[in-house]
Order: structure tokens, then sequence, then C-alpha cells
């Protein structure tokens, strides 16, 4: 077996060589093929990583500490924050935030409306949160509050509620079976584009919900930025380890539908691709059968002096092999250099698909730029499919190969 | 002739084929002993089954009734992958129209069975290199059959043929589509080749000079033995 495998081995590379034509054709093929699942990986993968960020960012963080099985509705503090916030901040490449969290009525002069109060530190979060770089009219919060505390509310909260800058509104919220308000005075209005943020969130300074939580240290989530998102889940481990009395979750976990979102689309990326690698299969499958028939005199011979059906089937295999590693290698370097370049200089999908200048996922708009990016082990996962499909195709041609009748093929022109 | 060993034996042999809904029996009912050291000659009309004979002994056909052995191994039950594997280590071919690898060079075409012995690279080219530079190929083991004339790719057919040292040389027509001094020249040097080795060969043509040059002369009239000469 070892001796024909090496043989076959043999006569397929030095077949491969000496049939340059065909072997650059259907190289070609499968390294337009590769280049295309690494291009189309790196895009949707950047767009993931964008419109996750822009979530995470703009609401629990790619990673949060919190009060085990927090309820959105009566929040607990989180036990010993200080000591969280400590560990969380020594993790190299992360920034965090502490947050405080308070379902509120926001009401003005034009009506009133349900969301979520945020009590954020205004200086941490106008390095980690995604909502100050998104204002379209004033400016974040102040590090120092005034006589009125400030609110930064959404573009489609102002609307609703008729509410402009300067204007004031209050906050009220049930806190122990009591209601409880503060006046605030609008200093900044974001848009994120996502309906969800931009009707459902409005930002005050963290020390005014704590008063009006009537709990001056309260912090419910300390929400943790980091500098790559698939770093979320070693962290995850990393802190709940050190923090077993807290509940820390992923980005994923923080915000379910985002997540299934993720893996749907991602699933339904795979579809494509089986789709893709079909038509890689045909075209291998094709050009590995019009080799074999071109052949037909050239493989009768071969089994006419003795060379086994078996090892004739082991060179046809193996040329679609050798064709197929190279040529997914080569694909993988190009496109994974092409998403590396774009990784870096930002593709403009209105350039690229003609589209809008920024477009909806999973509720979240995101702007016409990404930046794609290639998980290792997909493209790992993705290139050695293509070899796979790519010897998958060659597997019947290389059957008939064998079946050749020598007496006939000798004869054949 | 019975004191000396008997390489190939066909057995009543029939090979019927079916043209349409008409059956053409090529061979019918033949036997047939060929000996060590044979340089025999199947010679006959065109039609007269020589080829097929020849597909027979070489185990690339089997009969429709009858039996082959080749040295005395009854071919009738042998698998697909015994048959090459007995093509490869016991029989030699030459076919009509030079058959050669046409991506392979004369030195590679030559040396082709013996890869598929597995026979140690310095083995494999000592051999290869003689018997090129035997068949008279010398200065050309690097040319690609395209590079080379019919005769010069018929010579490389016959290295190719010897290499593995085979017990029997089977050629069909080989000098069919050469020209008169080339095919007197091969078979010139297939004649030496059984001199000096002892290999046999099995040849069919309706070429004169192989037929004279033959030691034995076979003569096949509609699938049958008509005459049978040892001279």
């Amino acid at each position: 077996m070892i001796r024909s495998l090496a043989l076959a081995h043999r006569l397929a590379l030095r077949n491969v060589r000496r049939y340059a034509r065909r072997s650059i054709i259907t190289a070609v093929t499968i390294w337009f093929g590769m280049v295309m699942v690494v291009f189309t990986i790196g895009i949707s993968e950047g767009a993931y990583r964008r419109v996750v960020d822009t979530a995470a960012r703009s609401g629990p963080g790619h990673v949060a500490v919190q009060t085990p099985d927090l309820d959105p509705f009566e929040p607990e503090p989180l036990a010993r924050a200080d000591e969280a916030m400590a560990i969380a901040a020594a993790i190299p490449g992360a920034e965090i935030a502490p947050r405080a969290r308070l379902p509120a009525l926001l009401s003005s002069a034009g009506g009133s409306v349900n969301l979520l109060a945020l009590g954020v530190e205004p200086a941490l979060e106008r390095k980690t949160s995604i909502l100050s770089e998104a204002l379209v009219e004033g400016e974040w919060l102040p590090d120092e509050q005034g006589r009125v505390p400030e609110i930064v509310i959404g573009r489609t909260t102002a609307r609703r509620l008729d509410l402009g800058l300067g204007d004031r509104a209050v906050v009220m919220a049930q806190v122990d079976g009591e209601l409880s308000s503060v006046l605030l005075r609008v200093g900044g209005i974001f848009a994120l584009g996502s309906d969800e943020v931009d009707s459902g969130i409005a930002v005050v300074p963290i020390h005014t919900l704590q008063l009006l939580l009537g709990q001056p240290d309260a912090v419910h989530q300390v929400a943790v930025i980091l500098d790559d998102l698939h770093r979320a889940r070693p962290v995850q481990r990393q802190l709940q380890a050190a923090l077993p009395d807290a509940e820390v979750q992923t980005w994923d976990q923080l915000l379910p539908e985002l997540g299934d979102y993720v893996t749907m689309d991602r699933n339904g990326g795979d579809v494509s691709f089986a789709f893709l690698f079909a038509i890689v299969a045909v075209a291998v499958l094709n050009a590995v059968l019009m080799s074999v028939l071109e052949r037909v005199k050239e493989f009768g011979l071969m089994l006419a002096v003795g060379t086994r059906p078996s090892t004739l089937f082991l060179v046809v295999v193996l040329e679609a092999l050798v064709l197929s590693m190279g040529s997914a290698a080569l694909g993988a370097v190009v496109g994974g250099a092409l998403v590396l370049w774009m990784g870096h200089t930002g593709v403009d999908l209105a350039t690229l698909f003609g589209m809008e200048q920024s477009m909806d996922v999973a509720g979240y708009d995101i702007s016409g730029t990404i930046y794609p990016y290639l998980p290792p082990l997909r493209t790992l996962y993705m290139s050695a499919m293509v070899v796979v499909v790519t010897v998958a195709g060659s597997l019947w041609p290389a059957w008939k190969a064998t079946r050749i009748e020598p007496v006939e093929a000798i004869r054949h022109d | 002739m019975t004191d000396r060993t008997e390489v190939l034996r066909a057995d009543q042999i029939w090979r019927t084929y079916q043209q349409g809904v008409v059956e053409v029996h090529a061979l019918r009912g033949l036997s047939l002993s060929v000996f060590q050291g044979d340089f025999a000659v199947v010679a006959g009309p065109s039609g007269s089954g020589k080829t097929t004979l020849l597909n027979q002994f070489g185990a690339l056909d089997r009969p429709t009734r009858g039996t082959v052995y080749v040295e005395g191994r009854d071919l009738s039950d042998l698998s697909r992958r015994k048959r090459a594997d007995l093509r490869r280590d016991r029989i030699g071919f030459v076919f009509q129209a030079y058959n050669l690898v046409p991506v392979l060079t004369a030195y590679e075409n030559a040396e082709l069975t013996l890869l598929l012995q597995g026979v140690p690279a310095k083995t494999r080219d000592e051999r290869v290199k003689s018997l090129l530079d035997a068949v008279g190929l010398d200065g050309m083991h690097d040319r690609f059959p395209r590079e080379l004339s019919g005769g010069q790719q018929q010579r490389v057919a016959v290295a190719r043929a010897l290499a593995p040292r085979p017990a029997l040389v089977l050629a069909d027509e080989p000098t069919a589509n050469l020209d008169s001094k080339t095919s007197t020249e091969l078979i010139e040097m297939m004649r030496r080749l059984n001199d000096e080795t002892g290999a046999t060969f099995l040849f069919s043509s309706h070429d004169q000079r192989v037929i004279d040059r033959a030691k034995r002369l076979v003569l096949l009239e509609d699938g049958q033995v008509a005459s049978d000469e040892v001279r």
C-alpha cells in the first residue's frame, strides 16, 4: 500500500507538472473558489464584529460582571463592585465602565416613555461607549455636573418627547415601593441607528442615578470592553474564576438575540458556502473527468503494462489532491492577504456592493465601512473543506479510469 | 519441442464478439503452446485472430470459452489486480502504434514497469540506461515521444518491455508503422535479444521480414491454427 501510494504520488506530481495547461486551469478554478470563500468569510466576519462591537459598546460590553441572575426590572447592586472593577481593570487590553441601571419613566411636556436609565461615569464611558461617538447634537455628559444634572437621550426618544438640547425632563422610577424622581437637562442627543437603543436608553451620571436609587455606591454592572472581541470567552472565564460570587457573561449571553442572529447568519453563510463548494466540486469533477477521458489511451497503456487499478485510482485522486492543496493554500494566502489589507483600510460597502452608506444588521445600524476579519480556525476549516470537496470531485473520474479496458484503450485515438 | 518449458498455452479457446445482433467468432476453439526461448510469429490475414490471440496470452482480454495458461497459471479466475500483477512481472508488451506515455521521456517510459515493480533506483537506472543504449537510443534518454521518430519510439517500447526481464514478450504487429529499414533493424534487435537473454518472443505480424526471421511460424486462419512450423 505504501509503495503504491509513493508510486502514485510520484506519477501524480509528474502528471501535474507535465500536463501544465490543464493543471493551471484546474488550479485556477480551485484557487478562485478559495479566494471567494476567504473573502466572503472576511466580509461577513467583519460585519459581525462591527455589529457585535456596536451592540456591546452601546450596551453591556463584551463581557459584563453583574449580580447573579440580574433582574432587569429590579436590579440588585453588585456586591464588592470595587474589587470587581479593580480585577477587570487589571486585564491587559481591557477598559471598564461601571454602570447603574434603573427601569424608569422619562417625562417631558411632550409626553413620557419607558426606558432604561443608565448611570455611567462620564469620563470612563467616553473611552468605552460608542454612544459618546454617536452624538448628533450637544455634548457628552460633563465630568462635573451642575445644579441640574444632564441627560443624554436617543434621537427617537427626543422626537417622541419633543425634547431638544437644554430642555428639561424628569426621570421617575419606583424605588422600594416609593416613587422617586429627578429633574435633568438634555445635554446631548445620540443616534446609533438601532431603534432599540435610540428609544430605549437614556444616559445619566451614575451619581445622579445612585441618588435616585437611594444607594450611593450602587453599581449593577461592570462593562468590560476588550481590544479584541474574540478574547471575550477567555476573559469571561478568567473573571468568573476570580469573582465566584458574581455572574460574568459574554456579549452573546448578555444580548442573546444578537448572539442567535450571528449564529443563524453564520449558518446561513455556511449554506452559501456549501453551494460554492458544490460548484467547485462540479468544476473539478468536470476538469478531472475531461482529463481522464483525454488520457484513456495513456491510462489503458498503464493498465496494460501492469499498473494496478488501485494505483491508477490513487494517481488520479492524488493529482486532484496535489492541485487542490496547492491552490487552496495559495487561495487562502491571497484571500487572506486581501482581507488583511481590507481589514486595515476598511471596505466601503457602498462602493463594493452599491449599497447605501449604512445598513441595518440585527437591529443595529452599521456604517458603510466595515473592516474584514479572518478567524484563523474558520479559514483553516474552510481550506480543508475545499481540499475535501476537490478530492471528492475526483473520486468518480478516478474510478472511471480504473474501469478502462486496456485492449480498447490502446487502440483509442 | 515438448521437452522445453511451456510458457503459454491456449486450450480450446473461443473469443466471440457481439456486433449488433451478429456474433463474430475471432477465435474458434484455438489451442496453441509457446515454449521458453521461442521467437515465434503468429501470421495470417486480417481478421484471422492474431491480435485477439495475443490479447488472450497477455491477460488483456478473457476468452469466451476455453482456458489460457501463462507459466502454468490458469488466467480464468484471476482478478483485475492479479492480472495486472501478472502483466507487470511476467509479460512485456510491444504494441502496434508505439504506445508510449506522452508526458514521460524515453527513459521514464522504459522505467515505468520497474517503478511499478518497486525495483530500487540504482538497479532501475542501470537497467534502463543499458537497455536504451542496447536498442540504439544512446543520447536520446531525455526525449519525449513526440521528439522521437516512429522507429525510435518502438525501440523505447521494446526497452520498456524488456526492462522488467519478463518471461515473455508479446509484440502485436511491431513493424506495422515502420519503414522497411527500421523494421529490419528492430526485428534484428529483438532476435539478438532473444538469442542473448533467452526471453520468449511471440509476435503477431504479416510483415514478411518478421516472418522470415522467426524461428517458429504459426499460421492462423479463421480463428484457428492452420499450420505450426518450427524452423
